[in-house]
């Protein structure tokens, strides 16, 4: 325990040193503002073109945005985010032993495991302090412009995205442990969700597959949909706790 | 397009900080950039590009991969 | 009480043997010297006594406590600096000693006094910047207080001295030598130079195998009687001397190889020059350096 603590300090201390708090705080809060402000300028911007097109013939019907426009670009902007927040995390127990700074913690007493999961707990802590800061902001601006609609339909699927997001965290401490580097490990990230999206191919495969979660805006504007999806859920947190046992009994053989 | 004076006192609260943050990075991206001779990669030239290209994302890049924060020591022994 | 004790200890890389049956026991004592070309398996001894890599056979004992691989738990007997010891670069040294301490369980005020005294005898005191700016040799000395920290009963370097210059070298050698006081210090190197100053044991390690270890000064005493050299004041009388002595005649010098003089080599040689009324300037019984005698061990 005093040596997770000791762990966890060190990696905070990394995680503030390494410029990556400010990137996280930046980057969330650019991409809050971000969405609310696209769903309220994007009519702008069509009217401007409105004459044109319809010197072309063509018909625009440019309807007032409203709260589900917002909460569209809120669910389009988090997997930019999930791949930003895994790239900076991609190299983090990798790099203790391919830069060998490990080592010497290894030889203080400090175990593979206690390594690994102290990470995990840092990835999943400040993912999901991003992810609160990117809400609070989003929700404010949202509410200022536009009148709040299916916020129990947002919710349930923001949490959902939650899920999906501790889904690949777990699969990053898995590929942490098994591949070497850093390119490698997102490399592999990426393989994985290149598969998932074959096997999704297979109708109604998505409601039993990961990447069904991240549905998003389709489980705001009916909520009734996500019961098709519980499969989904359920195997997602089973895959995440076999991720983490895999993780669990494969780190004490990783190389030094 | 146009925005008339109603939309655009509504359109002020968002773009403001949005402005601040990327003029925020750019500045000191740049002042960075120009007055550091080191980067942990690249030289001046590709860092000044990106820095001033892409906005707040390429700022961000320059100080989590391009950044070197205290001069290095050459191999000496003080 | 035995610190170290290494049994059968066997370990292949592949179709690599890099150690075989290794034996050695090494006893409390002030700096004992592990000697090896590259590539003779220091480094892999020195990872599976850490508990870092995994013997294919054989036991290791640190303190009389048996080393597993994967568990940490001998580690808190032993300090250890790698060859190239690598550090968080954003943090200070100061910082860095405290997350040592701190993962060793030390309590505050124990970190701060004792974070004090070491930075001060590896002279990194009065540095305040972080560790990415330091240059090798300040990293080895930091490496040296980081093993330290918890007051190792055992401290083991792997190649403290390779990478460094002359005046990096001299630093840490005259560090290790302060050490020794407090800890045992076992030391792997191939300069034998650094061996012969500070170490009083040694053992030879060679394709995966001990091949000789003792005391430096007996195995050099033992191993090769050493040659007697005779320079005499006027260069006319060398081959006299040969003649005498059995000698021969190298450059302005008279070398009597050990195997013509016998056992009591200086004391015949000088019995059969006292009457010959020839002048020396000076005779000597030339001692066989570590370098030569290691070439004889690995039989080069």
């Amino acid at each position: 325990m005093t040596e997770s603590k000791a762990y966890l300090k060190k990696e905070w201390l990394e995680f503030k040193r390494t410029h990556r708090l400010l990137a996280f705080c930046i980057l969330f809060a650019v991409f809050a503002i971000l969405g609310p402000a696209t769903a309220k300028l994007t009519p702008l911007l069509l009217e401007a073109f409105q004459a044109d097109l319809e010197t072309q013939g063509m018909q625009l019907v440019i309807s007032e945005p409203v709260a589900m426009d917002s909460y569209m670009q809120f669910f389009k902007n988090l997997p930019i985010l999930l791949i930003i927040v895994i790239i900076l995390f991609s190299g983090s127990f990798t790099g203790e032993f391919t830069k060998g700074t490990g080592v010497l913690m290894l030889t203080k007493g400090l175990s593979k495991r206690k390594m690994l999961f102290t990470k995990y707990i840092l990835w999943m802590l400040t993912t999901l302090g991003g992810i609160f800061l990117y809400l609070a902001i989003f929700m404010g601006y949202t509410a200022y412009y536009f009148k709040l609609t299916n916020l129990g339909g947002f919710f349930a699927a923001a949490g959902i995205y939650l899920i999906y997001i501790w889904f690949w965290l777990s699969l990053l401490l898995l590929m942490s442990v098994i591949i070497k580097s850093a390119g490698i490990v997102i490399l592999g990230m990426g393989a994985v969700y290149f598969i998932l999206s074959l096997i999704a191919i297979i109708p109604n495969a998505e409601h039993y597959l990961p990447t069904g979660l991240s549905q998003g805006v389709v489980f705001v504007a009916d909520p009734t949909v996500i019961k098709d999806f519980l499969p989904a859920i359920l195997i997602t947190c089973c895959l995440n706790i076999v991720l983490i046992i895999a993780s669990a009994l494969l780190v004490p053989r990783k190389e030094v | 397009m146009t925005i008339d004076m109603k939309q655009f006192m509504e359109l002020l609260p968002i773009m403001i900080p949005l402005i601040a943050i990327e003029a925020g990075l750019l500045l000191y991206g740049l002042i960075h950039v120009l007055t550091h001779k080191n980067y942990k990669c690249g030289n001046r030239l590709i860092w000044v590009l990106v820095v001033c290209l892409f906005s707040i994302v390429g700022p961000i890049l320059y100080i989590i991969l391009g950044k070197e924060d205290s001069a290095s020591r050459d191999d000496d022994f003080e | 009480m035995n610190m170290l004790e290494i049994r059968h200890l066997s370990k292949r890389f592949g179709d690599k043997v890099v150690l075989d049956d290794l034996n050695l026991v090494v006893e409390e004592e002030n700096i004992f010297g592990f000697i090896g070309r590259n590539g003779a398996g220091k480094t892999t001894t020195m990872k599976i006594i850490l508990g870092l890599l995994e013997a294919d056979s054989g036991e290791v004992y640190v303190c009389g406590e048996k080393v597993q691989y994967g568990s940490a738990k001998t580690n808190r007997l032993i300090g250890y600096l790698p060859d190239v010891p690598e550090f968080y670069g954003y943090m200070n040294a100061r910082e860095y000693l405290r997350l040592c301490g701190e993962l060793s369980g030390m309590d505050k005020e124990e970190i701060k006094s004792r974070s004090k005294e070491l930075l001060e005898m590896v002279g990194l005191l009065k540095e305040k910047g972080k560790i990415k700016g330091y240059s090798r040799g300040m990293k080895q000395r930091l490496g040296i207080a980081q093993a330290l920290m918890k007051h190792p009963k055992l401290l083991i370097c792997d190649e403290p001295t390779s990478a460094l210059d002359p005046l990096g070298r001299k630093d840490i050698l005259s560090i290790l030598s302060k050490v020794q006081d407090e800890t045992s210090v076992i030391f792997s190197t191939h300069i034998l130079s650094d061996v012969e100053k500070i170490c009083r044991n040694v053992a030879i390690l060679e394709k995966g195998n001990i091949v000789m270890q003792g005391n430096v000064n007996d195995i050099r005493l033992r191993h090769t009687s050493g040659d007697i050299c005779i320079v005499p004041e006027r260069l006319s009388d060398l081959d006299a001397i040969a003649n005498l002595t059995g000698g021969a005649v190298v450059d302005d010098k008279v070398i009597v190889p050990p195997a013509n003089s016998g056992s009591s080599a200086m004391s015949a040689v000088l019995s059969k020059l006292a009457d010959s009324g020839i002048d020396l300037l000076k005779i000597e019984q030339m001692e066989p350096d570590l370098d030569q005698l290691f070439m004889e061990v690995i039989g080069k």
